[in-house]
């Protein structure tokens, strides 16, 4: 557990009259911000943005709880010269959510101080949201200010400490990784990722998979599928650059229901999409704000059940690390700026980057596709500590870097089953396919090593001849010569349809007669 | 009910019994399987006549079937009867020891619980002696480990076996003897007695993450004390004695909760402030002992003799009862020595929500109501705090009315205070007194009949206020409640006078105000048209939002209102074809196709090429 400990001087508080409103967000009174500006269009966006953060702070995709005493992290709030941005990562590690603001939303009034900071956000706060109107000028003050000056607040100064779980804070901070990793970037219209969400909404999914898939063929627009129907959503627009056909799943698309509020009020979405089973990000682009949510691969994945994303953080030089905040302080630039700017290799400047990321010190803004200096934490955090290394991560990686890998076979292994699935325009009859993948091969001076990995590309069986596997089977998580053989064969297996049209069975036509007769006997009665 | 023709229990078993003697084909045999399970004759078969030899076959295509199949009972109709283990010992006997074998630790699990089948103080003792049998014979951490995950069913430990599993391997078992600690650590204190053997065996190997757990599990309110105060003694550094203390705070069952308020004081006491978030953190613990005791007194007693405010206040805000909360702001409010200043400072203090509950994406936000007196006496002394930050606590509820402070509020024409009182009235089960306070408003709003501009904006105000999914029952709400039947149904019109007012009820947080927006703005009205004009970014938000029918009916004339002008023609005409192609059940799509023809048939320049119409003529003869 990290403890992390925020002094606010009053909670944050919102006060509406007819004429006026104003948001006070009460930031720590360790890491003073100012802030204080009018709010001179797209009040209603940024009130929309808002809401939706905070709905993400508390969801969870989860069906078990925590069983310890429940905590929460609010929302970290960065100052920029030219942006606004409030970051708050859901508590179940599932999701996480970024509203950009450009700074010309605001007439700022006063010295106006950049910087990061926790500000408090209570659920009395959100609702209170609701009465924020576009007809009212309103206000943003991200301010410290003691009891003494308050008039209208409410509550006490108060210190207040919560202990936070490592793999939640690794996991804000791998985010920060798998946003700068390489991937697809989608153009979208709004109808067209609401049109998937609505079909979810009105169509429950009661068997696996229970994927969402996007296809890019070339010379089509990109499209959505939702497994197991295999229902397609065309999205319009959506050009890519791919020259052969490519599929790339995803999990957890019942989050996707965290920016539904928005997309009605939304003029294009970006899909950022950085591979099977990896993160996706959503840049909801409001009039005037942009709503960013980022999704784990899967649910249960949560960004930290199984390694690091993307590769490991390289050494660097302390003395350039700091040179680098330095520059990322004064303004927001890419890898290759950064690489100028410093007179470094440009790989030095992204290993650079990718650990500032790991230590909370720099934010990559995915629309820009540019590093931002952000101080996740008032102090420093224990780095060895929050990234133990695993050797078994660090021999895999060696093994596959050495060629040591050699794949003997990698097959799906199908289960069909004939499903009777729900839909807004009725039931209808599929075959499902379930496909777990057998995977067997040698892996350095092991001659038979094998793997079984689920629908879902999680590990559900392994069998190598180490001690360390003898030892301890898959309970301590697999040994390096699974880990390398599950790295190796990655691009061996394919994603496929999930299923097909098929006959109805028996009992499904007897059940349908018995419906059609129900549904004209209740028309004759009309 | 059985199904016509369905073959009887004894025939499905018969062709199972064919089948598994004379398919020699595995695939072939598993699609016949995957039929015959559909029959509900197959539910009166048991398991144990054909999954041992499915298993035995090939356990890698045959498991799902076993698996999602598998069941103790036979079912026959609406009736279950449990097979007993004994009635086919001998085949799933050789089952279970083959599933041992093969470290299919699910089906053991289940295997295992249908065999030791029985009273549940037989049933864990059985199960107790084969886990420290099964220990006792594993020679490697991996058959440890195997071990206990097989193992790991409901049951509790006693003592002495959640030592030799520690001794045996500490590794793995910590985890297994939290998760098997005997259900009375969570009940009475009485029962709470620490496993002092292992907690200390764990200190002596440094194991200290695994003792502090096991301590929070078992110890008594006294053990905690002792180490809570020794900590306090010990420990220098407030930020090491916080963590230290929130390594030992006892895990207490909420519906069985201990007084803990007694130690928090003497903490308070030895070490002052540095305690604070640590106590503050767990003041909603003592929330729970309303109905035994009030844990909360100690505490408020020290906080005034310390003159900690912030400390009293959270208090009576988390932990108190809402007689005692109340109580506290009226002999506040009351207290005439004290200066003015301090005064006010303490209630501000006082105010705010006592506790949110977030379950997934619903959160709920307690908060104390004050009585009607005593909200009438804050108002005399302090209103603008009745207008701020008390404007939560005088909500009317449940039991809960205002009728002294809303006449005060109207007499002193505190229009703000009075719009949110009147908002209150409509999220709240409409009882007399709460239908008598509504009565004198409605009285108010249609006096002000003659000035519909006013009337629109202080209606407005109102409806504005009200939180979202608050209006359950609608239809009750306007039967009943004779302002909410005055601003709901009776003045759609009157909305048109402001525009401002329009724009700020389709903003509103509640389906039923927009939908009275969209139903003024529907109208057929010059004012309503220009209204709509001007609102498009917000009306066209409605072809894609999740609406019922009729609200989204209304939507559309609001949306055919709109596009008087091109720009917004365009606007809408773009949207709502997007529209179609939403899968919405009961999206009234025919509605859609009304309002799309109607604004192209307003608006050519509009059309697509396929949206032309033809007119087919006689061929002219040459």
């Amino acid at each position: 557990m990290i403890p992390f400990a925020f002094d606010y001087a009053t909670p944050s508080a919102f006060e509406s009259s007819r004429e006026r409103s104003l948001l006070g967000l009460a930031p720590d009174e360790r890491r003073p911000v100012r802030f204080h500006g009018r709010v001179a269009r797209d009040v209603l966006s940024f009130r929309l943005a808002l809401q939706a953060l905070g709905e993400l702070i508390w969801s969870s995709d989860s069906w078990v709880g925590d069983g310890e005493a429940p905590w929460l992290l609010d929302p970290v709030t960065t100052v920029h010269p030219d942006r606004v941005f409030f970051e708050a990562f859901s508590h179940d590690r599932s999701a996480y959510g970024l509203v950009i603001a450009d700074r010309t939303l605001f007439e700022t009034e006063e010295e106006v101080r950049c910087g990061t900071t926790n500000v408090d956000f209570t659920g009395a706060l959100w609702a209170a949201l609701g009465e924020m109107r576009s007809s009212r000028s309103t206000w943003l003050r991200i301010e410290p200010a003691g009891l003494e000056v308050r008039t209208e607040g409410a509550g006490g100064r108060f210190e207040r400490r919560v202990q936070v779980p490592d793999d939640w804070v690794r996991a804000f901070l791998q985010l920060q990784g798998a946003m700068a990793m390489p991937g697809t970037r989608l153009r979208v219209r709004p109808v067209d990722l609401l049109a998937a969400i609505r079909f979810l909404r009105y169509t429950k999914a009661k068997v696996s998979p229970r994927a969402l898939r996007y296809e890019l063929e070339p010379g089509h627009d990109a499209k959505v599928v939702l497994e197991p129907w295999e229902k397609a959503f065309v999205l319009r627009g959506a050009a890519h650059s791919y020259p052969e056909p490519r599929s790339i799943r995803t999990w957890g698309r019942r989050r996707l229901k965290l920016i539904e509020p928005l997309l009605p009020y939304a003029d294009a979405v970006e899909v950022y999409l950085k591979g099977r089973a990896l993160p996706s990000f959503y840049a909801v682009e409001l009039p005037g704000v942009t709503f960013v949510l980022g999704l784990s691969g899967w649910t249960e994945n949560q960004w930290t059940s199984s390694g690091g994303l993307g590769a490991p953080a390289a050494v660097v030089r302390a003395e350039l690390l700091e040179r680098a905040v330095q520059v990322l302080r004064d303004r927001a630039l890419d890898e290759s700026t950064l690489a100028a700017t410093l007179g470094v290799p440009r790989p030095d400047a992204v290993a650079l980057l990718v650990r500032l990321c790991r230590l909370g010190r720099a934010l990559y803004d995915v629309q820009r596709r540019e590093y931002r200096h952000r101080e996740l934490f008032a102090a420093p955090i224990d780095e060895a500590r929050l990234y133990p290394v695993d050797p078994c991560e660090e021999e895999a990686r060696a093994l596959v870097a050495a060629d040591a890998v050699r794949i003997h076979s990698a097959a799906p292994r199908l289960t069909a089953k004939v499903k009777r699935l729900k839909t807004p325009e009725g039931p209808v009859t599929r075959e499902v396919v379930h496909r777990d993948w057998t995977v067997t091969g040698s892996v350095g001076p092991e001659r038979i090593v094998e793997i079984v990995l689920d629908d879902g590309g999680r590990l559900i069986f392994g069998r190598c001849g180490c001690p360390f596997f003898a030892e301890n089977l898959l309970n301590r998580g697999p040994c390096a010569h699974l880990l390398a053989l599950l790295a190796a064969s990655e691009d061996l297996r394919k994603d496929q349809p999930t299923s097909q049209p098929a006959a109805a069975r028996p009992q499904d036509r007897a059940r349908e007669a018995e419906e059609e007769k129900d549904a004209s006997e209740e028309d004759a009665d009309e | 009910m059985p199904t016509v023709g369905a073959r009887k229990p004894r025939a499905v078993q018969a062709e199972i019994e064919r089948l598994l003697a004379s398919e020699p084909d595995d695939r072939a045999l598993r699609e016949r399987m995957e039929r015959i399970a559909e029959e509900p004759g197959f539910r009166e078969v048991p398991l144990a006549v054909w999954a041992p030899d499915l298993y035995r076959r090939d356990r890698v295509l045959f498991r799902p079937f076993v698996v999602s199949h598998f069941s103790t009972f036979v079912v026959s109709g609406f009736s279950a009867k449990a097979v007993p283990w004994s009635a086919h010992a001998a085949r799933l006997d050789a089952w279970l020891e083959q599933v041992d074998r093969d470290d299919d630790v699910q089906l053991f699990r289940r295997l295992y619980q249908w065999k030791i089948a029985g009273s549940w103080r037989s049933l864990e003792k059985r199960w107790r002696l084969d886990l420290r049998a099964r220990m006792r014979a594993a020679t490697t951490a991996g058959e440890r480990q195997g071990v206990l995950a097989r193992f790991d069913l409901p049951g509790a430990l006693t003592e002495e076996l959640a030592t030799e599993l520690y001794t045996q391997d500490a590794a793995a078992s910590r985890a297994f003897i939290l998760a098997h600690l005997p259900f009375g650590w969570v009940s009475l204190d009485a029962k709470r007695v620490l496993w002092r053997t292992l907690f200390e065996l764990a200190h002596r190997l440094a194991d200290e993450d695994f003792a502090q757990a096991l301590f929070r599990r078992q110890a008594s309110v006294a053990e905690w004390r002792t180490e809570a105060l020794r900590l306090a003694r010990a420990e220098s550094d407030p930020g090491r004695l916080d963590e230290a203390l929130a390594a030992v705070h006892p895990t207490v069952h909420p519906w069985n909760p201990q007084n803990l308020g007694p130690v928090f004081v003497e903490l308070l006491r030895a070490r002052g402030r540095d305690v604070l978030p640590y106590v503050a953190r767990h003041l909603p613990e003592l929330r729970r002992l309303w109905l035994r005791d009030d844990g909360h007194r100690p505490l408020l007693d020290l906080a005034r003799e310390r003159a900690w405010w912030d400390l009293w206040a959270e208090v009576l805000r988390t932990g108190a009862r809402p007689d005692a909360f109340d109580r506290a702001i009226r002999d506040l409010v009351d207290d005439r020595a004290l200066p003015g200043p301090d005064v006010r400072r303490r209630l501000q203090l006082l105010a705010g929500a006592s506790r949110e509950l977030h379950f997934g994406p619903f959160s709920l936000a307690a908060v104390h109501r004050l009585k009607d007196a005593t909200a009438v006496a804050l108002y005399e002394r302090f209103p603008d705090l009745v207008r701020g930050a008390f404007r939560p606590h005088v909500g009317a509820a449940y039991g809960q009315g205002y009728p002294e402070l809303v006449d005060r509020v109207r007499m002193a024409g505190d229009e703000a205070l009075l719009d949110h009182l009147a908002s209150r009235l409509f999220v709240v089960y409409p009882e007399r007194r709460h239908l008598r306070a509504a009565e004198r408003m409605a009285d108010d709003f249609e006096a002000l009949a003659g000035e519909p501009a006013t009337f629109a904006r202080r209606a407005a105000a109102v409806l504005g206020q009200i939180p979202a999914y608050s209006i359950v029952d609608y239809r009750y709400l306007v039967r009943e409640n004779r302002l909410a039947r005055l601003l709901f149904e009776r003045s759609p019109d009157s909305y048109l006078a402001d525009p401002a007012a329009l724009r700020d009820l389709l903003e509103a947080p509640e389906i039923h105000v927009q939908a009275l927006a969209f139903r003024a703005l529907g109208r057929d009205d010059d004012r309503a048209r220009a209204a709509a004009a001007a609102n498009v970014d917000l009306l066209q938000a409605a072809l894609f939002r999740p609406l019922h029918r009729r609200t989204r009916l209304l939507a559309f004339a609001a949306l055919e209102n709109a596009a008087t002008r091109p720009e917004t023609a365009r606007r809408v005409v773009t949207r709502a074809r997007e529209a179609l192609a939403l899968p919405d059940l009961r999206y009234p799509k025919e509605a859609l196709f009304g309002l799309l023809g109607r604004l192209l048939h307003r608006w050519p320049e509009l059309r697509q090429p396929h949206e032309q119409p033809v007119v087919h003529r006689r061929a002219v003869s040459a």
